[in-house]
């Protein structure tokens, strides 16, 4: 009766199938009789089985015919146990004299870790779906050695950008190639929900990518999804909590009095330093008490007549002055919001069949108020053994996701962080009287400020109110996601295999953006509005022959493969202007057409390859491997390029001499190297000049867009990778790599001289190097009956230089924004001006410059120089890279009770705040607010600081320069979670499986140099007006019936 | 057996794609050459066709948003011509906005972003006109080849021409200066050093002959297109730089054949119509090629919600110039009087004489004949012709002011009065500031109504009057250095 309520009418279909099957409870223990989680149960010579719990404890439904059980555990030797006639079996496992043999997922199969020659780094799923990401690109940062991550947009649904062992290209990709269930991917990443992630891999150096040769050169993450395994099981999780700012805006001015002290002062010192007629000092603090309002577009919060606000001679605020009215700009933006995500999954195999269904659904819904991410989705992974020689698998995935999007462009005024960030405190969002009280519409709501000239006129962002148009204005993004993979497996002979691999990823997408008729800066043209339809549709068909021996103590695997790749890409954009409805942003509610277009484009790849493996006792290893590819991206004649990889390998341990040492489990030591090739170019036809069709009022115009370089072929990656892995005491296991990335051949787009008419052409030209070390430990402290304490800790580097450029381009190398690409010099090495500080006397900015011999060539002694245009710029000697990165992840079982942290961090390395550059400005043009650090700026002669003086339209007070450097250093505590698990013989009485209610929380807390600044917005150390991390605290249910 | 069949069937598939399976070509939206090669090569109606869409696609560039970067003072040529406007001592910026740098004459250095817009812009028109230039030979015998030839050489010498005039001072006493860079082909890529300005100038008056020559019968459908009347027009402001004033006032004679200057009603319609009748050149404005807030009207019209008009960076005349109008004249109605009757709601001298007519759609003026006039005038006057001058000049200032009676004045005097004229005609139109450093001019902003920072006195030939060669150019021309660089 119990059960039946818990179950309600859901489990009718599994109860049928429990009827054909027996249970079977038990507990594996190590040989201290200690629990050992995570083990594998199967019955032998099927594929139907499960994992032991935390404690070792598993329930495992078999068939009535299964008569043995084998039990296998990382660590371990494997053991079997027969369990006909007994429903119950406790299993003591032998700690293994090879301890690390685990089965890790790579290029086109699987292979043992022991005996695996390349760098690869794998991610349990459960410490994916643990983090409550969207998008599981932003899982990664501080668990892989060598991955560094961005933080992304926080835009629920919005990715990270991931780079493995540095930056691979100037003007190509650096990104690596995402591969799902053994086949590349094209669809959206955010489609794949974490919890159906079984694990990752994270292949890193040659040995492990160059199978992928084509477009493995900057890595690969391989992505595995679930599978069924064991007696059927329905899981149920759910998840609700909510969704606030992680990281504190900066410390800005928002007192109306202080800010408006600061900028009567840039008045005043703006009118004493005019070139032509300067005023006295006292004329020049009576002209800024006279015009501080009227500078300001008339806006005076306070009571007092806008003439008497600020005294002459004090430059304070009137005393008798009272505050009217200050609005919370964030307030009315942002505003904590709930996130919620359930999960349901049917999984389970039999002898020949196994299964995996699952349905998800997210609601995510981010702090700045209209930022959502709704994903529905759902999976269905299918494995049949047809007869002795067949096998096929189905994996089909769909997701419909909808998100509202927030503008993030850096500058643009729309940008909530932008606005709020910038905002003066004197500037309302809501519409005041003389009184200072709220201005009623006729249906009695507020009026909303706009700046446009009722109140007075804004000096930011005029006519726009963020806060108003948020009603209205529409952004979204939907898409459906289709992804499709099916293999079929044909055992030819016991050890020949041959596997059809295809898979099929379309995502249909649209985008719409619209900006509402009645206000904002679109009222103008009632309203305008866009309108696109994409459509990616990518097509993959592997062939693989796989042939494994093995003679005696020599195992042999050989692969053969072709793979194919097309991505054909569609696209629909139109836009309009005058809309009827406000709120409707369809071009049908709008009649004056401003654009209409449409694109095709194609892109394929082919490839033939072959891999050799080859171990000896597991004790001496070698592989090699051979890629031959082509990519329509390149002209016929320079299209293909041959890949290659070889590795070896020498695990001591197995040595008999080694065997006297017990402690030591394992020891690895391995090398490979190879080349790997790049071609991810920003255009699909490089070789070809290209053109465009533009409309010059009806007549057909044509625009040279494009100057194409037939010569052009594959990017080159040369790849060196050292390392040793180890377990010792059976607790500690760990590994530390060197490697080395030459790139050279570069696809790079080397600017030319803007007279030619052409502002960059692709070449095959310049040289990059990337080396560093990667590290990892992990430890298990404590592994006994009621406690588990483990923890794991990475660290790496990697340090970039630029080898080769083209030769026009050597002498003076290329400055882009904060860097000049030297040769010798690291690419992301900041080349700026370098600050002097505050001229003493004057208040002025000082910046250093090269003082010129007769010959016009610097002597070596610096000068200063108040103008910033005839300072000289220098390389800095600070680079955006940091000196190490990684993270640090504690798991904490005791009892029923289980804790957990994750983390990451990097020490050294800069960023360029240019927020906070913004926020020193010295008063004038657009009219924005200050960082508190203002307070510290010069006033009279003879003050000794580093802040300039404040004055109206002074440019130079915050140039650009080395001044806005600070360290990129931080700690992120990005996961603490906390959980308790309800007993098994609790939950065994109401046919519960393993139950567990936690709390979680994400992004819990971030160090930094600065309040407010996240260095981690980019790779290229720039930091800008992005959506700011996400803080998630939710409560969670995990349960399953079985 | 069959499952030794099925794996003769298997290893089959393991073969290759199609060969074809590699080759890829975009379907619409971009063009290669190779698509382009093949449609000329296809029929002479094709090569036409071809030909008169590049064509069309540089009128198209001149006023397309964001030519160079992507900011909102960069709207192709009108942007050019505003900013130097600013330049001036006749335009009032009132707060600061875009162009706020050009106003305080802040934004001329090599590593600024208007000398790089404007060089990137000019040298965009040089390569496409020369990439049509190599495909057209000169003796063409087909007439609408040869029209798109000739306009194509009036494009090049047109943008010479302003290249020159603004990244070195004017021709005259300076012809063996450094000027820019020539480029007559697109066959190489090489990367030139700066010819010198009399080089410069004997290519564009080549061009600009040649054009005239090839433009000869030919009938325009549009006034977006250039046809031998605008070729004279830019010919004329050629010589008036050369200071060849009998051949500048010939060309700008031919120039003005068949022109009708604007009725009193007309002149005060908005200035945003191509098809008025004093427009020689330009660009027609709609919908679909609006570049909204990044516009001409945006920046320049106070009364509609653009830069101007919404955030209220409202653009003034000098009252210095303003002052120097009679009452009778019309154009004085064209800006706000300082009883601010003519439009209470905008500040005094406000301008009004670009008016959009709504959605940033009012047209751009490239070119207009009464700029022929007084070309034609002060040729007239530097030739000692005063009675012909004074002549010419009165045909276009007695249209604009009834009372205008004609001028008595010689010599200095009567070119004095004719360079006035053409600042206050021309007021807002991009060529005022040619002519301060064609006639080696300062300026001087005292004693007028610029904002207070903005009040600069810069003396004749300062170097702020030259751009700077742009660094981008610098870091990827080994032939220019900076020792070839301009103060």
């Amino acid at each position: 009766m119990r059960k039946i309520l818990i179950l309600m009418g859901l489990l009718v279909l599994c109860a049928q199938l429990w009827a054909q099957n027996k249970t079977v409870t038990g507990r594996v223990t190590d040989a201290q009789g200690i629990g050992i989680g995570d083990a594998s149960v199967i019955v032998k010579g099927t594929s139907i089985g499960t994992t032991t719990a935390a404690d070792g404890t598993f329930t495992l439904s078999v068939p009535s015919t299964a008569t043995t059980l084998l039990f296998t555990s990382v660590g371990f030797d494997a053991a079997e146990f027969s369990i006909v006639n007994r429903n119950t079996v406790t299993v003591s496992l032998a700690t293994a004299a090879n301890a690390v043999d685990e089965v890790i997922v790579v290029a086109y199969g699987t292979a043992r870790r022991q005996t695996f020659t390349g760098s690869a780094s794998t991610v349990k799923g459960e410490d994916i779906s643990k983090q409550q990401v969207s998008n599981i690109t932003k899982s990664l940062e501080g668990l892989v050695p060598g991955l560094k991550a961005t933080a992304g947009s926080g835009q629920p649904g919005s990715g990270a950008s991931i780079r493995i062992r540095g930056i691979g290209s100037i003007s190509a990709s650096s990104a690596p190639l995402y591969v799902v269930d053994g086949v590349p991917y094209g669809g959206d990443i955010s489609a794949i929900n974490p919890n159906d992630v079984e694990s990752i891999s994270v292949l890193k150096d040659a040995a492990s990518a160059a199978l992928y040769g084509a477009r493995g050169s900057n890595g690969v993450i391989l992505i595995t999804t679930k599978k069924g395994k064991g007696a059927p099981r329905f899981e149920l999780q759910a998840r609700y909590g909510v969704n606030s700012r992680g990281i504190p805006e900066y410390d800005v001015i928002r007192d109306p009095a202080q800010f408006l002290e600061v900028y009567w002062e840039s008045l005043k010192n703006e009118a004493m330093a005019r070139s032509v007629n300067p005023l006295s000092e006292s004329a020049a603090r009576a002209y800024a008490s006279a015009n501080l309002i009227p500078k300001v577009g008339g806006y005076n919060p306070f009571n007092v007549a806008p003439g008497l606000l600020i005294d002459p001679a004090t430059g304070k605020v009137n005393p008798n002055a009272k505050l009217l009215y200050q609005d919370d700009w964030e307030k009315e933006l942002f505003e904590p919001r709930p996130r919620q995500e359930y999960v349901g999954t049917l999984s389970g195999s039999s002898e020949k069949t196994r299964y995996y269904l699952t349905f998800g659904y997210l609601n995510d819904k981010g702090y700045v108020i209209k930022s959502d991410f709704t994903r529905v989705n759902s999976r269905l992974n299918l494995e049949q053994e047809v007869n002795t020689w067949l096998r096929v698998g189905f994996n089909a995935a769909y997701a419909n996701s909808k998100q509202a999007t927030t503008n993030e462009q850096n500058s643009a005024y729309q940008n909530p962080f932008n606005f709020t960030r910038n905002i003066a405190p004197i500037y309302p969002v809501y519409l005041r009287n003389a009184q200072g009280e709220f201005v009623l519409g006729s249906d009695g709501k507020r009026l909303y400020d706009f700046g446009n000239g009722v109140m007075g006129t804004r000096q930011f962002v005029a006519t726009e109110n963020p806060r108003a148009t948020l009603d209205y204005d529409i952004n979204t993004y939907n898409a459906d996601n289709l992804s499709g993979r099916a293999f079929a497996e044909f055992k030819i002979l016991p050890d020949l295999r041959l596997t059809i691999n295809y898979g099929m990823d379309l995502n249909n997408y649209g985008e719409v953006s619209f900006q509402t008729p009645l206000f904002g800066n679109a009222a103008s043209v009632s309203g305008r509005g866009s309108v696109d339809r994409g459509r990616d549709l990518t097509t993959n068909i592997n062939q693989l022959v796989n042939y494994n021996k093995r003679f005696g103590d020599h195992n042999l695997d050989f692969l053969l493969g072709h793979e194919s790749y097309l991505l054909r890409q569609e696209f629909l954009t139109g836009s309009k202007e005058n809309f009827l409805l406000p709120q409707n942003p369809q071009l049908g509610n709008g009649v004056s057409i401003q654009s209409l277009s449409s694109s095709e484009d194609e892109y394929s790849v082919e490839g033939y390859f072959g891999q050799v493996k080859y171990d000896f006792k597991s004790k001496y290893l070698l592989s090699g491997s051979i890629r031959r590819d082509g990519s329509s991206r390149f002209a016929p004649e320079n299209r293909w390029g041959t890949f290659y990889s070889v590795g070896a390998g020498y695990v001591i341990s197995e040595e008999d001499f080694m065997k006297g040492i017990p402690w030591i489990n394992m020891l690895k030591f391995k090398a490979s190297y190879g080349i790997r090739g790049n071609d991810a170019f920003n255009n699909y036809y490089p070789y070809l000049d290209q053109f465009s069709v533009v409309n010059n009022n009806g007549q057909i115009g044509l625009g040279f867009t494009y100057k194409g370089t037939y010569d052009l072929t594959w990017e080159k990656n040369r790849d060196l990778d050292i390392g040793a892995e180890f377990r010792i005491f059976n607790r500690i296991t760990g590994g530390v790599t060197y490697f080395k990335r030459s790139i050279y051949d570069l696809l790079f787009n080397v600017p030319q001289a803007l007279s030619t008419g052409i502002t960059s052409v692709p070449l095959n030209v310049g040289n990059m190097e990337n080396w560093g070390w990667e590290s990892e430990v992990n430890v298990d402290f404590v592994r006994s009956k009621d406690w588990n304490i483990s923890l794991g800790v990475n660290a790496s580097t990697f340090q970039n230089k630029i080898t080769r450029l083209h030769e026009i381009n050597r002498e003076q190398g290329i400055t882009t924004g904060n860097f000049k690409y030297m040769e010798g010099k690291s690419i992301y090495e900041f080349y700026t001006w370098r600050y002097a500080g505050v001229d003493a006397s004057t208040g002025r900015a000082l910046f250093y410059k090269d003082e010129l011999g007769a010959d016009n060539k610097p002597t070596g002694k610096l000068l200063t120089t108040q103008v910033n245009s005839e300072a000289t710029r220098y390389y800095t000697g600070k680079t955006a890279f940091n000196d190490l990165f990684g993270g640090a992840n504690l798991n904490v079982r005791f009892k029923s009770f289980d804790f957990s942290v994750l983390s990451s961090y990097a020490i050294g390395g800069y960023v360029y705040d240019n927020n906070y550059r913004g926020l020193m400005y010295a008063g004038g043009g657009v009219i924005t607010t200050w960082h508190k650090d203002i307070e510290n700026r010069w006033r009279k002669p003879g003050d000794v600081t580093n802040v300039p003086m404040v004055l109206d339209n002074y440019q130079d007070a915050n140039s650009p320069s080395d001044r806005w450097l600070i360290s990129a250093s931080y700690f992120d505590i990005r996961n603490i979670s906390i959980g308790y698990s309800l007993p098994t013989s609790l939950t065994k009485r109401v046919s519960l499986g393993a139950t567990r209610f936690y709390v979680t929380a994400d992004n819990v807390y971030m160090f930094s140099a600065r309040k407010g600044l996240d260095p981690r917005q980019s790779f290229t150390g720039t930091i800008g007006n992005v959506y700011s991390p996400i803080r998630t605290i939710s409560v969670g249910l995990s349960t399953s019936i079985n | 057996m069959k499952k030794y069949s099925l794996l003769l069937f298997l290893v089959g598939s393991l073969v290759s794609c199609k060969k074809s399976f590699l080759d890829r070509q975009p379907s619409s939206g971009t063009l290669t050459s190779a698509q382009v090669s093949q449609l000329a090569a296809s029929s002479p109606q094709a090569l036409l066709k071809l030909e008169d869409a590049s064509i069309r696609g540089i009128y198209a560039f001149m006023r397309q948003y964001a030519t160079y970067g992507s900011s909102h003072d960069d709207f192709g040529q009108k942007a050019v011509d505003f900013g130097l406007d600013l330049m001036t001592e006749d335009l009032v910026q009132t707060t600061f906005s875009w162009f706020g740098y050009d106003y305080i004459h802040d934004n001329r250095n090599a590593n600024y972003r208007r000398p790089t817009m404007i060089w990137n812009f000019y040298y965009k028109i040089i390569y496409n006109t020369n990439l049509i230039l190599d495909q057209i030979e000169p003796g063409i015998s087909d007439p609408a080849l040869r029209a798109i030839r000739g306009q194509a050489l009036a494009l090049r010498a047109y943008a010479y021409h302003n290249l020159v005039k603004l990244f070195q001072k004017t021709y005259k006493g300076n012809e063996s200066a450094k000027g820019v860079p020539i480029y007559t082909s697109i066959a190489t890529l090489e990367a030139k050093p700066r010819a010198s300005v009399s080089e410069v100038y004997t290519q564009i008056v080549t061009d600009i002959n040649d054009a005239i020559a090839a433009l000869q019968g030919f009938n325009r459908p549009t006034k977006e297109l250039i046809d031998q009347k605008v070729a004279y027009a830019i010919q004329a402001r050629v010589f008036l730089s050369m200071e060849r004033w009998s051949d500048a006032e010939t060309a700008a004679k031919n120039a003005r054949q068949g022109y009708v200057l604007m009725s009193p009603a007309e002149y005060q319609s908005g200035f945003n119509n191509l098809n008025n009748g004093e427009w020689m050149w330009g660009s027609n404005i709609d919908a679909q090629s609006t570049t909204i807030y990044a516009s001409f009207f945006s920046m320049i019209d106070n009364t509609t919600p653009g830069y101007a008009g919404a955030l209220q960076a409202y653009i003034l005349i000098s009252k210095k110039l303003y002052d120097a109008i009679p009452a009778t004249d019309i154009r004085k109605n064209l800006f706000n009087d300082p009883a601010k009757t003519l439009a209470p709601n905008l500040p005094a001298y406000a301008q009004l004489k670009f008016r959009d007519p709504g959605g940033f759609t009012g047209d751009y003026s490239f070119f207009r004949v009464s700029e022929m006039y007084l070309i034609e005038a002060e040729a007239q006057a530097r030739q000692n012709n005063f009675t012909g001058a004074a002549q010419t000049l009165f045909q276009v200032v007695s249209k604009r002011n009834p009372a205008y009676t004609l001028s008595t004045n010689t010599g200095t005097a009567l070119i004095d009065e004719i360079l006035l004229q053409k600042r206050i005609e021309l007021w807002g139109e991009g060529v005022t500031f040619y002519d301060i450093k064609r006639l080696n001019m300062g300026i001087d902003r005292t004693g007028s109504n610029h904002v207070p920072s903005a009040v600069l006195v810069i003396p004749a030939g300062d170097p702020r009057f030259t751009y700077q060669i742009p660094l981008r150019e610098l870091q990827s021309n080994p032939n220019i250095t900076e020792a070839d660089q301009n103060p």
